[in-house]
């Protein structure tokens, strides 16, 4: 029984990183039915950006209270760059495309997602993480959060501060996700135009001004899930963004692609059906179960958990 | 009055199942009936070789309902793309109030910004480096004493030199002057072009890298640069070499200063030059949007509401880009409302920060006080995101909802508002898409085939709503094919069949054009 808490707790845990991704690749499609590759090679960077910083302020030396002022900054940093960077991928690569079939941004994203990777190869390289050599290792994250058991050592349930953290903030950042998407106008803009571009427009909305801060948001998210995640995780791979991204995006997939509480529904779902393989099947089997169940889905329910049938429009 | 019309209700009056009810005043500028609003010229729209509309002219006059008909085909909907800037005429003009709708033409405009700030660039880089001087230097020192004559490419060449402030070789009077960015010859003179060159080539080293060292080599004495490399021909004197590299060393630190006021100015001048041109564009751009925000509105054939919204959403997507406009992001009250909590997060940290080190051990405490950290932290963005981004204080949102149930007041839907749109029957999303068109508060209101699809009883409110619509200011242009409609409440009728309009007048005149009966019925065989 413990052991079911302890990996739902897992679960959740590492649901969330993958839902504040998943919410970039669903929101990104709602507005463009584009899947955009590139997004999880953002986060990547986003997290060597964290990194870097941690470096460069020297925050493994730092006191608890500096901490608690740095890290915010830090993912506010990181929330900026994803958004600024997602933004101008919108503005170089996809906006040239947009009326061109929906192949050619889908190849493009490909593109833009080896870019990304290849530079999260050359950042690695850089000084600052030793050697050249060693680009493309693993770059451990010095912890910074305190990784003690809430419930008291003796405990037989673990939950650290760690976990805690993930939680909250990832929380925080979905509700206020949630509240500008339903009560602000920029909220209200983003629906219409993706419900029917031709009408937003004839509405006075400017389309493109939308879609770009709909990048803008999406980018933000993945930098503070970049953040939380090498907070977390404690390491930086340059191959991390395509990995943790397949989940994310699977997530999205099965939520309902275009749908935002279906991105965090799905997220959750894989981040608790990941860790409960590993616990009763076996590690090794976890993508196998993932997958095996993202394609029984799709075909029972092929818009995903709380994706509407799409009618064709006439 | 209904119990779903709590915002609304001080502003309207409880509206009667048959008449429309009337609308708050809306805050436009209210039109002369009988002037011409719309003026349609000309217009020919060609999609590759098929010619869609050709050569069509509308007259629309404020305060009139005016109608285009036509067999299916004709290019009634085309015209309206067109007005709305969906479609960029291929040729003619569309004026509205005075001003014309096209749409221009996008990569022709990102060539002239860039033309003009190129412009705007070279003009500012000639004034920052004196014109005078950039004309001699390329022009008239050309023409001096030269044995071939004037050359493209040298005066190009000495241009270029000029405006980059580097040194180069003037003739006057048979003698060669190695001259400084700022005209001065220093350096003295020459018979011979060849040691001005050397010259020349050296206090081009020299105000790249600085000179280290004057040191006697083997034929004289010779200018060594900072990585020790000769710079140059030996001279014989040693005076003569100290007598030029002083003058060298400041006309090289006054050549690098000049260089980059112009490359600064010269940047400048490009941002500011794209940047005007940009902003004059966006000032006078109509893409659908810009048409949108300033009084066309329209329907659409097949209807398109934003489906998975509610119905007073909707409305409120139309009506959001044109209430509250004024409310701009960097306007006073979205920083003073987000003071308090920045403040008070800022005052807690410090706190936090000169009275506890929390590093020392005690597990809950610490847990706790993350725990209320973060919360406290994510409550804090929270309030100060709100003060920032929300229009509530602002009243915006209440007036813009109570605008929103009036709107659908009007058109009889009061108590669906909270309803999804694709959960409305046909005649009410048809409604609706009316709702939505008007709550962007349009002079002139598009409808496309509003009564598709209904059945007469539907058309006969219908009818009810054009004409309130109507009598509220609002200019209507309709496409339709219901002659029961067209007939009975236009003012005016355009006839179009493949293209090109055929007739044009009042319905009666219309009704017995025996063109418009051709286009309609066939034409009769005779014989």
């Amino acid at each position: 029984m413990e052991t079911l808490a302890q990996q739902l707790i897992l679960g959740v845990t590492n649901g969330m990183v993958f839902a504040l991704i998943a919410l970039g690749y669903t929101m990104v499609y709602g507005i463009l039915e584009l899947i955009n590759f590139a997004h999880g090679d953002l986060f990547m960077l986003g997290s060597f950006l964290a990194l870097t910083l941690i470096k460069v302020f020297d925050l493994p030396t730092a006191s608890s209270a500096t901490l608690l002022l740095a890290l915010p900054t830090i993912a506010v940093a990181c929330a900026v760059f994803g958004g600024a960077l997602n933004w101008s991928v919108d503005r170089l690569v996809y906006k040239p495309l947009r009326s061109a079939p929906k192949l050619a941004p889908l190849v493009s994203a490909i593109g833009v997602s080896f870019i990304f990777q290849n530079l999260g190869l050359f950042w690695g390289g850089l000084p600052l993480f030793g050697s050249a050599k060693d680009a493309s290792a693993q770059k451990d994250v010095p912890a910074l959060i305190s990784n003690v058991n809430l419930l008291g050592e003796g405990a037989h349930l673990r939950i650290t501060t760690k976990d805690l953290m993930v939680i909250v903030s990832s929380v925080i950042v979905m509700v206020a996700l949630y509240v500008l998407v339903r009560h602000t106008r920029l909220g209200k803009a983003m629906r219409a135009t993706a419900q029917n571009p031709a009408a937003a427009r004839l509405m006075g909305i400017d389309v493109d001004r939308v879609i770009g801060a709909t990048f803008v948001i999406g980018g933000g998210l993945a930098g503070i899930a970049s953040v939380i995640y090498a907070l977390y995780i404690n390491t930086v791979h340059y191959q991390a963004g395509f990995q943790n991204g397949l989940y994310a995006f699977t997530a999205a997939v099965l939520g309902g692609i275009g749908n935002i509480p279906g991105a965090v529904l799905g997220a959750l779902v894989i981040g608790v059906v990941r860790a409960l393989c590993s616990q009763y099947i076996g590690a090794q089997w976890e993508p196998a179960v993932v997958f095996g169940m993202l394609i029984l889905l799709l075909v029972f329910r092929p818009a995903g958990l709380l994706g509407s049938h799409v009618r064709e429009k006439v | 009055m209904t119990p779903s019309d709590e915002i609304g209700a001080a502003s309207v009056p409880s509206p009667s199942s048959s008449r429309p009810s009337p609308l708050p005043p809306s805050g436009r500028a209210e039109d002369r009936p009988g002037e011409v609003l719309l003026e349609v010229d000309k217009l020919t729209i060609r999609f590759g070789g098929l010619t869609a509309v050709s050569g069509v002219d509308l007259r629309v006059r404020a305060g009139e309902v005016y109608a285009v008909i036509g067999p299916n085909g004709a290019g009634k909907t085309t015209v309206f793309n067109a007005i709305t800037g969906i479609y960029e005429p291929t040729e003619g003009t569309i004026r509205f109030a005075g001003r014309d709708v096209r749409r221009p033409w996008k990569k022709l405009l990102v060539a002239a910004w860039l033309g003009v700030g190129l412009a705007v660039a070279l003009l500012m880089l000639l004034f920052a480096s004196n014109i005078d001087g950039a004309w001699t230097a390329s022009v008239k020192q050309n023409f001096r004493g030269r044995e071939l004559g004037f050359d493209p490419g040298r005066a190009w060449s000495d241009a270029v030199a000029y405006v980059a402030a580097r040194p180069r070789v003037e003739q006057a009077g048979g003698r060669y002057y190695p001259t400084t960015h700022d005209g001065s010859r220093a350096f003295g003179s020459f018979d011979d072009p060849f040691p001005a060159w050397e010259l020349l080539a050296a206090l081009e080293v020299l105000a790249e890298r600085g000179s280290e060292a004057i040191v006697a080599r083997a034929g004289g004495f010779v200018v060594l640069d900072r990585d020790g490399v000769a710079v140059g021909r030996p001279f014989a004197e040693r005076a003569r070499l100290d007598e030029l590299v002083g003058p060298a060393r400041e006309a090289a630190a006054g050549a690098r200063a000049a260089r980059l006021t112009r490359a600064i100015v010269f940047t400048l001048a490009l941002l500011l030059g794209v940047g005007g041109a940009y902003a004059a564009w966006r000032q006078s751009r109509r893409t659908p949007a810009w048409v949108a925000g300033h009084g066309i509105a329209r329907t659409f054939q097949n209807i398109r509401l934003f489906q998975d919204m509610t119905v007073l959403e909707n409305v409120l997507v139309g009506m959001d880009r044109h209430i509250g406009k004024t409310a701009k992001w960097w306007a006073p009250h979205r920083f003073t409302n987000a003071l308090p909590p920045v403040a008070l997060g800022v005052l807690l940290v410090g706190l936090s920060a000169t009275t506890a080190e929390l590093d020392a051990d005690p597990r809950v405490p610490t847990a706790l006080f993350a725990l209320f950290a973060l919360g406290l932290v994510g409550y804090l963005v929270w309030t100060a995101l709100l003060g920032a981004f929300s229009r509530r204080d602002l009243g915006v949102e209440a007036e813009a909802a109570a605008r929103a149930r009036a709107l659908l007041a009007f058109v009889g839907l009061e108590d669906r508002a909270g309803e999804l749109a694709k959960n409305l029957a046909y005649g009410d999303q048809r409604r609706l898409e009316i709702a939505r068109a008007l709550g962007t508060e349009p002079r002139l209101l598009l409808l496309d085939e509003p009564a598709a699809g209904m059945n007469p009883a539907e058309s006969l409110s219908l009818m009810e709503l054009i004409r309130a619509i109507r009598e509220r200011g609002v200019t209507v242009l309709l496409i339709e094919h219901h002659m029961r409609v067209v007939m009975g409440i236009s003012d005016r009728i355009s006839v179009l069949e493949y293209g090109r309009k055929i007739a044009e007048g009042t319905p009666e005149e219309v009704r017995s054009n025996p063109k418009v009966i051709e286009a309609y019925l066939g034409k009769e065989e005779l014989g």
